[in-house]
């Protein structure tokens, strides 16, 4: 049964989702947040609540505002390096892997 | 109680199937679902991001946090 | 549990009436502004529920969106009230909006719907009648 039910990737059997995150230890990961703020870094630890220790972090804040006359959405990006930081996991939506397919 | 376990078979049913996923924010993930916890948490391979119906993004694996998602849709399994 | 019951010892408990709507269709009523119609097939102690032949509204300032979905396990976290019964009457987002303002925070107080007399309890009624 447990073949049948546990899925793969790679070769690797995930029980769970954040099997996911265990093999992605000490890879660069992308971490997506709310208000639209987005992290790169290499992925130290992490927990159950999904809090991160991340290093080497990339991170990403985009702001849409909206031209007074035009009402044209403008977005606004703003990048900075953090050496290291740790994540609140309440604030994270989506953490991806390094990925093995073309972006 | 009969009507938990039909959530648990659908549960079951849908792990290796495509499957949308919707978070709260109104952004849309499409990709095969690996598996999935009691919190909703979910790991999805060949993962596709739509805003507003756009594709934005590709991810090869995607781990998101349960407590933003909104809903898990599939396709009916035709027999 | 055991609480309401000591409150309300002769009503249903939410859940129960959750329950009698399996297989039929429902209608659900989101926290911001999106509302759900589908047969229910399964629900746990979150409602979370899995629903078939779904289709989903959103209100949004460009005007209504209507998705058409298959199946889904729906989060119960978000929703706000459940109604028996699947139409979606156009005219009924206002209500729906004035309802929600004064029982918009758990689907215990899905009782109250009736004593207040909101207009759609056409299939509520019949719903608690048959109890």
């Amino acid at each position: 049964m447990a073949d049948e039910s546990d899925q793969q990737i790679g070769d690797v059997q995930l029980k769970e989702p954040l099997d996911l995150l265990l093999l992605s230890l000490d890879e660069i990961v992308t971490v997506k947040m709310r208000n639209e703020r987005e992290l790169r870094g290499k992925l130290h630890a992490y927990d159950q609540h999904l809090n991160l220790v991340l290093g080497d972090v990339e991170e990403t804040v985009t702001v849409i505002e909206i031209d007074d006359e035009t009402y044209e959405e403008i977005y606004k990006t703003t990048r900075r390096n953090i050496p290291m930081l740790y994540v609140r996991g309440d604030g994270v939506t989506l953490i991806a892997p390094p990925s093995k397919m073309p972006q | 109680m009969s009507r938990k376990e039909k959530l648990q078979e659908y549960l079951e049913s849908i792990k290796g199937r495509p499957v949308v996923v919707k978070l709260n924010n109104g952004v849309d993930y499409r990709g095969v679902l690996v598996c999935l916890d009691g919190y909703m948490n979910i790991a999805l391979e060949q993962t596709e991001e739509y805003v507003n119906g756009a594709l934005k993004n590709k991810y090869g694996d995607a781990f998101i946090r349960g407590n933003n998602v909104l809903y898990i849709s599939t396709q009916k399994r035709r027999v | 549990m055991s609480s309401s019951t000591a409150v309300n010892p002769s009503t249903l408990l939410p859940l129960e009436l959750v329950d009698k709507c399996i297989g039929s269709r429902i209608h659900i009523i989101m926290k911001n502004d999106k509302e759900l119609v589908g047969t229910l097939l399964g629900f746990d102690d979150y409602v979370n529920m899995v629903l078939e032949d779904v289709t989903e509204y959103e209100y949004t300032s460009e005007g209504r969106r209507i998705t058409k979905l298959e199946q889904i396990l729906l989060n119960g976290n978000n929703i706000t009230m459940l109604i028996p019964g699947g139409e979606i009457p156009d005219a009924s987002s206002v209500i729906w909006s004035s309802i929600r303002r004064f029982h918009g925070t758990s689907i215990t107080q899905i009782n109250e719907i009736d004593g207040v007399g909101i207009v759609c309890g056409k299939h509520w009624k019949t719903f608690v009648y048959k109890n």
